[in-house]
């Protein structure tokens, strides 16, 4: 019996299988975990648990340290690989993840606008890239009498079949667009108003995506579009199992990996530069008080339309990707589930923070692939996790430097460390 | 092109319209209903309870498994049938009204100071927990009750309306009279309100905010609970139910004004009218482009629409805030 | 300063109404380059709604306001920043998590220039720039007396700095009109002189004031004309000395029970 069934067998009871009996059941752990945490939290002295509090402190140094995320990040899948494998597929979804969340960073944390509806992004890019990298579009022409594709555009397969150089840019400039229309009718929304009107859009975004065989079909429907290219440079298929390098064979998603971490530390690089300029002031500004911040001389609709482009951009390259190493897409992995599950990356990691937002993606992402892959018990799981998260951590596990980043050009005034009161003038 | 003209009259007929607007009412009235909950609590501490609509989901399969236990079929006499069916509504009053207490200790009671998107978070979390539980551990599948209350009452011509949705229709507006008065008459009703209008003057005058907030999640989930019964009367649920109707319902609160118990009501029977009407003839006016199959996009542009044209309802006057 | 000096602000049968409510009622102001103007009145006399019809928050019902000879009502707020106008809140409206530096180079949006591409790049005239704001942000600071808190969180200072905080991330914008909004509000009678202290410095660097306050005694002091407000309606006008002697003013302060 593995550990999986043994944690699913427990969480079941003793007691059969009427609900109210393993509500009961469970009633009684939450209880009684409650209470032992009660118990430790009186008894133990503070030393104790100092050993405990370092450790947390040294992971915490570790995590914020870019190199050593850097190093962890090179060498993981290498590691995973000499021990079998299984895990490169989880910790590829993961970066996926990782990208995704540092692009809904910067609209809910950097910004403050809350979207429900980031998965619209991540599903614009990846149709983008299905569309023109099969034969889906070349179907759609022959159905119509307008041939915007000729039949002479042939490469493997009929269809376009552009350069992913080209094709993963253009898919994250698509969804940028895709952010400022979304952005502009929601632009005096925010708060739980704007939640709910970024969560609509998600969700009409996917309902399209299922429905749009018809009239015409564009998307292929529930069926998704298939037969996607894989990402080639040269001659190379990052798609082609067979690919060695001298003895080592080099499984796809390997391929995938570092071209994604590529993509973060680009994103990273990008999206901490804007941060320190004017524009990452001003959407902290505008998140602090959107009405000072006008009057303080902010144009506050242009850079509300830019954090919703630049997290469109970076989602919609990250939807590229996933399309290329999947082969294929369907509505069904665009659910408003992604979009939460991004957003509780970001805030579990401290809204507003990039390093936070890597770590954020990291923690969750494992707690989730490595949880019971009974699909419900998984989401059972990681609900009950998240409250507990946002309860016990609202600030998340690196919460933003803020404060750290003005002084970081090392001011030579000893006097910021005491806290001295204000002179009076 | 006649075609769709063609398309658009061959289903418009007076019955067929009459038809589609009794059962909007009927559907109305029971997202109006669930939005009270929505409305109620979004009065008192402008927090949408996302876990409102599971609440719901939680209290049709409570109707569910009572009714199940008493073997009811559509051929049970009406002496075991009324008082299953109220028993079934208060066991469903009673653990919704259980559960929205605890949500709202659990949840949100720990985040009160919190920034504002921690609450927010935590009920996600709530909802997709009450979701997955009950797939896990009670069914991931549709189910309905059997056809209870059969019959139905002529109306004219072949128009009819069916027994059960008087039912819903008379329940739900006794329901939302008894609570204008339980809002207007007692002292807790007076600390909601006063709660509404302005927190920290309630605070200060001696309003016990806990008790206000307790009292406000466990009338907003008993009446999920009168909700669910009603639902069941005439359609089917699932786990996800709480999500759909739970849309719905915040929708039809917006529109009539979140915190707004008329506007509520009013809001419920307009989405459904709109919603069942859509449903019928959307596809045919719109020839053919428009399935039902894009019904939640229509609820969701409704939604989207109004909050970001009318965020205040269609009921109340804008009133501008002076900075 | 010479009475000559020519008028900057101007606003003229100027009026709001919030569904139907008169918050605002025809004023006609003048505000002069280079004095210290303040609008008095009591709570609810419409003042704060004359800032935010100023300042671009909220457009006038009816009437014109002009800005060194420039129509202005119905401008954007960021605009109305760029064109030298800025303004400090009643109720203060700091960035609260933001640093005191960070806040003060917020004010100072409007006049850096780089385009936000080269930010990602950073260009050397970007760096220039940047640099440059910095420095500015720090005088600021300075001038208010907050050069060594320029770390702390916002939401971490005192009430009395964070309102000069507040002066020194309007000033950042190099205002021509600095609207101060009941600044002395919640201070002390010790702030509430080096507030005066303040106001007058930085007339004195070139920026006219315009202040509203509830507070008679202390604008009387340093301002150089004033006009009160009451019921949206202007009452009297002129230097100190006559409005304080006024007996609708007097009336309207004193009748008020105040």
């Amino acid at each position: 019996m593995s550990f999986v069934d043994a944690f699913v067998a427990f969480l079941h009871g003793p007691f059969g299988n009427n609900p109210f009996a393993i509500l009961a059941w469970q009633a009684l752990l939450a209880g009684a975990a409650y209470l032992i945490v009660r118990l430790v939290r009186g008894r133990v002295p503070r030393q104790a648990t100092a050993p405990v509090r370092l450790a947390g402190k040294g992971a915490s140094v570790v995590l914020r340290n870019r190199y050593a995320l850097l190093l962890i990040g090179l060498f993981l899948p290498l590691i995973e690989l000499l021990t079998g494998g299984y895990l490169l597929s989880v910790t590829y979804s993961i970066e996926l993840y990782v990208l995704l969340a540092v692009g809904l960073n910067i609209v809910v944390g950097f910004t403050g606008l809350l979207d429900l509806g980031y998965v619209a992004f991540f599903a614009v890019g990846a149709y983008v890239y299905g569309l023109f990298a099969s034969p889906q579009l070349y179907e759609i022409t022959k159905q119509t009498t307008y041939f915007l594709v000729s039949q002479s555009v042939v490469g493997p397969q009929p269809g376009f079949h552009i350069s992913m150089l080209v094709l993963i840019p253009l898919a994250g400039a698509a969804a940028a667009l895709f952010g400022v229309l979304i952005g502009i009718p929601t632009l005096r929304l925010r708060g739980d108003y704007l939640a709910i009107v970024t969560l609509g859009f998600g969700e009409i975004t996917r309902i399209f995506a299922n429905n749009l065989d018809q009239p015409i079909n564009i998307t292929n429907g529930p069926n998704g579009i298939i037969n996607i290219d894989p990402v080639t440079i040269g001659s190379y298929s990052f798609g082609n199992p067979a690919n060695h390098l001298g003895p080592f064979q080099i499984p796809p998603f390997l391929n995938y990996y570092y071209l994604v971490l590529l993509l973060i530390l680009l994103t990273v690089f990008i999206v901490s530069r804007l941060e320190r300029s004017r524009v990452g002031r001003a959407w902290a500004a505008i998140r602090e008080d959107e009405t000072a911040a006008q009057v303080a001389g902010i144009n506050t609709r242009n850079l509300k339309l830019l954090a919703y482009a630049s997290g469109g951009f970076f989602g919609g390259m990250a939807g590229a990707i996933y399309a290329a190493g999947q082969h294929l897409i369907a509505p069904d992995s665009f659910q408003l589930f992604v979009s939460i599950l991004v957003l509780v990356m970001v805030v579990a990691g401290g809204m507003g923070s990039i390093p936070g937002a890597v770590v954020g993606a990291i923690v969750v992402g494992f707690l989730y692939f490595l949880s019971p892959s009974l699909l419900y018990l998984r989401i059972l799981v990681f609900g009950g996790l998240l409250v507990l998260l946002i309860i016990v951590r609202p600030q998340g596990f690196l919460p933003s430097a803020q404060r750290e980043r003005e002084l970081e050009e090392k001011e030579e005034d000893p006097s910021l460390v005491a806290a001295t009161p204000g002179p009076a003038p | 092109m006649q075609r769709c003209l063609d398309l658009l009259t061959s289903g418009l007929t007076p019955e067929g319209i009459l038809q589609q607007l009794i059962n909007g009412v009927t559907l109305g009235s029971v997202y109006a209903l669930i939005a009270l909950g929505y409305s109620m609590v979004y009065g008192v501490l402008e927090l949408i309870n996302f876990a409102h609509g599971d609440v719901f989901m939680i209290g049709t399969f409570v109707v569910l498994g009572v009714t199940g236990q008493f073997g009811l079929t559509g051929t049970s006499s009406l002496a075991l049938v009324i008082p299953v069916l109220l028993l079934a509504m208060i066991a469903a009053m009673a653990l919704c009204a259980v559960l929205g207490f605890t949500i709202e200790k659990v949840a949100y009671r720990p985040l009160r100071r919190a920034p504002r998107l921690a609450p927010l978070i935590s009920a996600i979390g709530v909802s997709f927990f009450l979701e997955a539980w009950i797939a896990t551990y009670v069914s991931s599948r549709d189910h309905t009750l059997p056809n209870l209350l059969a019959g139905d009452i002529p109306l004219y011509a072949d128009v009819t309306i069916r027994y059960v949705q008087v039912l819903m229709l008379v329940s739900s507006v006794v329901m939302m009279v008894g609570l204008q008065q339980l809002v207007r008459r007692t002292s807790l009703g007076r600390g909601m309100r006063a709660v509404a209008q302005d927190r920290e003057a309630a605070e200060l005058m001696g309003v016990n905010m806990d008790r206000v907030i307790s009292f406000t999640f466990i009338i907003g989930s008993a009446l999920a609970g009168v909700a669910a019964v009603l639902w069941m009367l005439n359609y089917s649920t699932n786990q996800t139910i709480g999500f759909i109707a739970g849309l719905k319902a915040f929708t039809a609160a917006v529109i009539g004004g979140i915190g707004n118990i008329p506007g509520a009501m009013l809001g419920g029977f307009l989405l459904g009218l709109a919603e069942s009407l859509g449903a019928a003839y959307i596809s045919n006016a719109s020839c053919g482009i428009f399935s039902s199959a894009y019904e939640d996009v229509f609820a969701f542009a409704f939604l989207i629409l109004m909050l970001v044209f009318r965020p205040s309802g269609i009921m109340r006057e804008r009133v501008s805030q002076r900075a | 300063m010479t009475a000559e000096a020519a008028t900057i602000l101007e606003l003229k049968q100027v009026r709001k109404e919030f569904g139907g409510l008169v918050a605002v009622d025809d004023v006609d102001v003048a505000v002069r380059e280079g004095e210290i103007f303040s609008l008095i009145g009591p709570n609810g006399a419409g003042k704060t709604t004359v800032f935010n019809l100023i300042t671009g928050l909220d457009v006038p019902t009816s009437g014109t306001i002009t800005f060194a000879g420039r129509a202005i009502a119905g401008l954007k707020p960021h605009v109305l920043a760029q064109l030298g106008i800025a303004r400090t809140f009643q109720n203060i409206r700091l960035f609260g998590n933001m640093s005191v530096l960070g806040n003060v180079l917020v004010g100072r949006h409007s006049r850096l220039h780089a385009a936000y591409w080269k930010a990602v790049v950073r260009t050397p005239d970007e760096r220039a720039e940047e640099k440059d704001a910095r420095e500015k942000a720090r005088e600021y600071l300075e001038f208010v007396g907050l050069r060594r808190r320029h770390g702390d969180l916002a939401n971490n200072l005192p009430y009395g700095l964070q309102r000069r905080l507040e002066i020194a991330r309007a000033l950042a914008s190099e205002p021509r009109l600095l609207l101060l909004d009941e600044p002395a509000a919640g201070t002390n009678p010790q702030e509430k002189a080096a507030l005066g202290d303040l106001i007058r410095s930085i007339r004195d660097r070139g920026v006219t004031l315009f202040l509203i306050e509830h507070d008679m005694k202390v604008v009387m002091g340093i301002s150089d004309r004033v006009t009160v407000l009451d019921h949206g309606e202007k009452i009297a006008e002129g230097v100190p000395e006559d409005v304080r002697k006024d007996r609708r003013v007097i009336e309207a302060y004193l009748g008020t029970g105040a």
